[in-house]
């Protein structure tokens, strides 16, 4: 076997990601490591690895996610934050399907500092609306009797005041 | 249907536990997968304090708390701040109900009978909470929730209530109108002045009553500033 796995990895090592829809990514291993998924798959199959298959990513929000994934592969200093949090504001700034892609690809992919971004960005949509206006913000169709929802108002009366 | 929908239930009620207590309750009424997602322990716990179970360990609710789902325990806690401990060792859990800031909760301590500060956000008033003021607390908990419950101070029939205005204190109404009267004219004035009003009644701590009533105090949106209101009172013998 190669020598054991400890210590840093070299900065511009490259590792293969494939996406649900077949398709090969090369991206630079220390910003797919951002993913504890990839992560933790590198770290059990070591340098033998080929191509890591991603089955619940397809390229196009692959494409959304490794773009985060290089912006964040470094440590941020104080300096380039303020940037950063322009980057970061503009990038969660997508259509909301695309929204809901790249969050569960954060999610399955482990990446808690995107999650945390992506949800932040529905709930901010979310906040201060009235169950009407979420609705139509999200295309919601509302599935309850007229019966079940006056009595979830009922108890939740203080939140309608 | 692309959308919302084709997150799990889990995510979604990650998403609302970023809003507020608020804005969850209001999420329920969206449809069914909001409701469940909004009623959800991942939600409500996210409210509490991270603290609740080691704090509340050593009150009458304890026994009880697992039966209770965490917006039940947090509803009830908004209701009836609890007094944990016994006499000597009092601490006070009171939590508050606010939309607009980050779901901030205030713990105030009595110990013996020295006061302890309350950690708490900034956008709260009070400075310190103590045993004594416990119906001071009581009622800014129901206040938060809704003004109907609220009792008349029997005690204070004949003291005039004091009404925050920008500039200094107003009395409302002195004599013997009703808490209610009173309760609904401050709704009034805090309607005009889009805020939501605030009123207590508070034994001080030297053995004098105090009643006091404010307007405003936390933010809101559309509130322009924020401004941090002054907490007074005013004591008689």
């Amino acid at each position: 076997m190669a020598s054991s796995t400890s210590g840093s990895s070299s900065s511009s090592k490259v590792v293969k990601i494939r996406s649900s829809d077949n398709e090969n990514f090369e991206v630079e291993e220390a910003a797919a490591a951002r993913s504890e998924t990839i992560k933790k798959l590198l770290e059990d199959v070591g340098d033998d690895a080929d191509v890591i298959p991603l089955p619940n990513v397809d390229a196009k929000t692959l494409v959304k996610v490794m773009e985060w994934c290089k912006k964040h592969m470094d440590d941020v200093d104080e300096l380039n934050k303020e940037e950063m949090k322009t980057w970061d504001a503009e990038f969660v700034d997508m259509d909301q399907s695309c929204l809901y892609n790249v969050l569960l690809a954060a999610n399955f992919l482990n990446i808690k500092e995107l999650l945390d971004q992506l949800t932040q960005k529905v709930a901010d949509m979310i906040k201060g609306k009235s169950p009407e206006e979420i609705r139509a913000t999200f295309n919601i169709k509302n599935d309850f009797t007229p019966e079940e929802e006056a009595e979830i108002r009922k108890q939740n009366a203080w939140a309608f005041e | 249907m692309v959308g919302m929908s084709m997150l799990p239930a889990e995510c979604i009620s990650y998403i609302i536990s970023y809003t507020s207590p608020m804005d969850a309750c209001r999420s329920s009424l969206v449809c069914r997968l909001f409701r469940s997602a909004a009623d959800s322990d991942v939600v409500w716990g996210r409210f509490l304090p991270h603290d609740h179970l080691q704090i509340l360990s050593q009150s009458d609710l304890a026994s009880s708390m697992h039966w209770l789902s965490k917006k039940e325990l947090f509803f009830r806690l908004s209701h009836c701040p609890v007094l944990v401990g016994d006499d000597r060792n009092r601490v006070q859990e009171g939590f508050q109900l606010n939309g607009e800031t980050h779901p901030g909760i205030g713990s105030g301590y009595q110990i013996g009978n020295s006061r302890v500060e309350m950690s708490m956000e900034e956008s709260l008033s009070y400075d310190q909470a103590f045993a004594t003021n416990y119906t001071l607390w009581r009622h800014r908990m129901e206040d938060l929730l809704s003004c109907k419950d609220l009792f008349d101070p029997r005690e204070m029939k004949n003291m005039p209530y004091y009404y925050f205005l920008q500039n200094g204190w107003e009395t409302v109404v002195s004599g013997n109108s009703t808490h209610k009267k009173l309760m609904s004219m401050v709704k009034d004035a805090c309607q005009r002045r889009g805020e939501r009003g605030l009123i207590g009644h508070m034994p001080s701590r030297e053995g004098g009553k105090a009643v006091e009533l404010k307007v405003g105090g936390r933010r809101k949106a559309g509130i322009p500033d924020g401004r941090k209101t002054t907490y007074k009172s005013t004591f008689v013998e």
